[in-house]
């Protein structure tokens, strides 16, 4: 079954996405894809976590844990971005 | 190890790296910021914070921190939104100072360039209120007592009335001022698309022409005074031309009469004395025969000046007329030099005529003959014995030259242009002064101008002179004519 904190989370997502959607396109952040995704892969991983306590548990809990491997190596892509883009202003040159 | 396990050990490892990497980027970076850097970085860690409590949990460590794991997801997607929108509000707000920043500077700019400008510049709407006033302009509008508003003077509402209702205006108008002096202006007037306050405005722009008003009609005042000056100054050269015409015609007519009345009694002396010298009435002593002889010589001296003055006052008059035919140059001009030699051989020169060359041109050949003989007459006559006078004919692509070149006492280069006047010859301090009238040259420049030829000159005292006819072969005939021979 399901847990309430999760129903919440996926709620928020339901919400507030959309929303961060049409923002996401006038923001100019360097590596924002890369931050995207990795939001996209969490957002994924709370639909995954409320279906596993009603369909294949197992399979299920396997991909929540995969898609958050996969929103912390896009996470660490987008770190990596603004650090050199960073870097470069302040200096003039990639680190 | 599970492929649970195993992404959450890469969860982990990368949500870790990727904080420490955010957290080593220079805040001072404009492409970050503080806020968005700590707020992005307080994200990443509650990521984090997940992971580690799940690889806590599924290695058998502990479960302690999954009582908290609920509480960092459920804080992980309002804060993700936060940092979106913040983000995002900064930024605009970042462009909304930079576009007021730059919103400042045109308009300072813009306001300098109004105020600099020597043309007075307005808003106006047709009521008559102004809006916009630069520094020229406001001297030339109203300001109420209020000493705050500004009201057009009303020979500008019009105007301003005419733009706002139609296309732009472009006049020049006189209107009273405030001083009540009237002036004259160049106005330019369009209506405003974007008025201020919503209503009909027009844009004005005008400049204080009175002077040059004033200017140009002082100008058109002085070109019509001009005129009448000229007018009456052509009336009073025409008159006067008019007058030397006649005065001329009256002195050649009175110079070729006298000069024919002259010759008459002339050929009756130089006939008599012919006859006398060939001893006809009886034998004369030595004597006699001499002083025949001067009269004689001095008569045919007489007869052949006399003969110069009506061939000058015939040329000058215009009577010469042209009777073109086709002639062989070269041998035209042999014509006329071989004759001549006898009168070089007596004074002891040597005539050399050098016109071989074959030349067929549309010529009055008798003009032209008597061009080349008064220039080798007057050739013969200023060399000294043992000269040489040479007749030569040069032919080019433009014109064909006759020269008389010869060895005589030449003529010094002020003495020039002179010698083609008539009754004009150059002074001679070694000798005494030729005979002749100083006609020859004249008859030849005039002979050379009805023709249509050039006449020059080149000439060193104490070398030689040469004189040049320059007869054109461009017309279509005498270029035939060439190609003809050749």
């Amino acid at each position: 079954m399901y847990q309430e904190s999760e129903i919440v989370d996926l709620l928020m997502v339901l919400f507030l996405t959309p929303i961060m959607v049409v923002t996401y396109r006038v923001v100019t952040v360097r590596g924002k894809r890369w931050f995207a995704a990795a939001y996209l892969m969490i957002a994924a991983g709370y639909v995954f976590t409320v279906l596993e306590g009603y369909v294949a548990p197992d399979a299920l809990n396997t991909l929540e844990h995969v898609t958050h491997a996969f929103a912390g190596a896009f996470c660490l892509a987008g770190a990596a971005s603004v650090f050199r883009a960073a870097h470069t202003e302040v200096e003039g040159a990639t680190p | 190890m599970s492929i649970v396990s195993l992404s959450d050990s890469i969860a982990l490892l990368c949500f870790g790296l990727g904080l420490v990497l955010l957290l080593l980027a220079p805040a001072r970076a404009r492409s970050v910021g503080a806020s968005f850097k700590y707020s992005l970085a307080v994200a990443i860690a509650l990521l984090v914070f997940v992971s580690l409590s799940n690889v806590l949990e599924h290695a058998g460590i502990t479960t302690a921190l999954d009582a908290y794991e609920d509480y960092a997801e459920v804080l992980f997607v309002p804060l993700a939104a936060y940092i979106l929108f913040s983000r995002s509000t900064t930024e605009q707000l970042a462009a909304a100072e930079a576009a007021e920043e730059q919103t400042r500077r045109e308009h300072a700019l813009l306001m300098s360039v109004v105020d600099t400008a020597p043309a007075s510049i307005m808003v106006a709407d047709a009521e008559g209120n102004v809006w916009f006033a630069n520094d020229e302009a406001r001297r030339y509008v109203e300001q109420p007592s209020d000493g705050v508003s500004l009201v057009l003077v009303p020979g500008l509402r019009s105007v301003i009335a005419r733009a706002v209702e139609a296309a732009p205006v472009r006049i020049a108008r006189r209107w009273a001022m405030l001083d009540g002096a009237e002036r004259w202006f160049s106005i330019s007037a369009t209506r405003l698309m974007s008025s201020p306050g919503g209503g009909d405005h027009a844009v004005v722009a005008f400049q204080d022409v009175t002077e040059r008003v004033a200017a140009e009609a002082e100008l058109a005042q002085y070109r019509e005074e001009l005129e009448e000056q000229v007018d009456r100054r052509t009336s009073e050269l025409l008159e006067l031309n008019q007058q030397l015409t006649e005065v001329n015609e009256t002195g050649q007519r009175l110079l070729a009469n006298v000069s024919h009345e002259l010759r008459t009694p002339l050929n009756s002396i130089i006939g008599f004395t012919d006859l006398m010298l060939g001893e006809a009435p009886g034998p004369l002593n030595e004597e006699q025969r001499r002083q025949l002889g001067f009269v004689n010589a001095s008569g045919n001296q007489l007869l052949t000046i006399v003969e110069s003055v009506l061939e000058l006052s015939k040329v000058e008059a215009g009577r010469g007329a042209v009777s073109l035919s086709v002639a062989e140059l070269g041998e035209t001009i042999r014509d006329v030099v071989n004759p001549l030699g006898i009168i070089a051989e007596d004074r002891g020169l040597t005539l050399r005529c050098s016109c071989e060359t074959a030349l067929t041109v549309l010529a009055d050949v008798d003009k032209l003959g008597q061009i080349v003989r008064n220039l080798v007459t007057n050739a013969v006559k200023f060399t000294d014995p043992g000269g040489v006078v040479d007749v030569r004919l040069v032919t080019g692509v433009r014109e064909a030259l006759i020269q008389v070149v010869d060895t005589g006492i030449g003529i010094a280069p002020e003495d020039q242009k002179r010698v083609f006047d008539a009754f004009e010859q150059v002074d001679r301090t070694d000798r005494a002064r030729s005979p002749g009238a100083g006609l020859g040259l004249s008859i030849c420049r005039d002979l050379c101008g009805l023709l249509g030829y050039g006449l020059s000159l080149e000439s060193e005292p104490g070398v030689g002179s040469t004189f040049t006819v320059h007869v054109p072969l461009e017309s279509e005939t005498a270029t035939t004519l060439v190609g003809e021979t050749e």
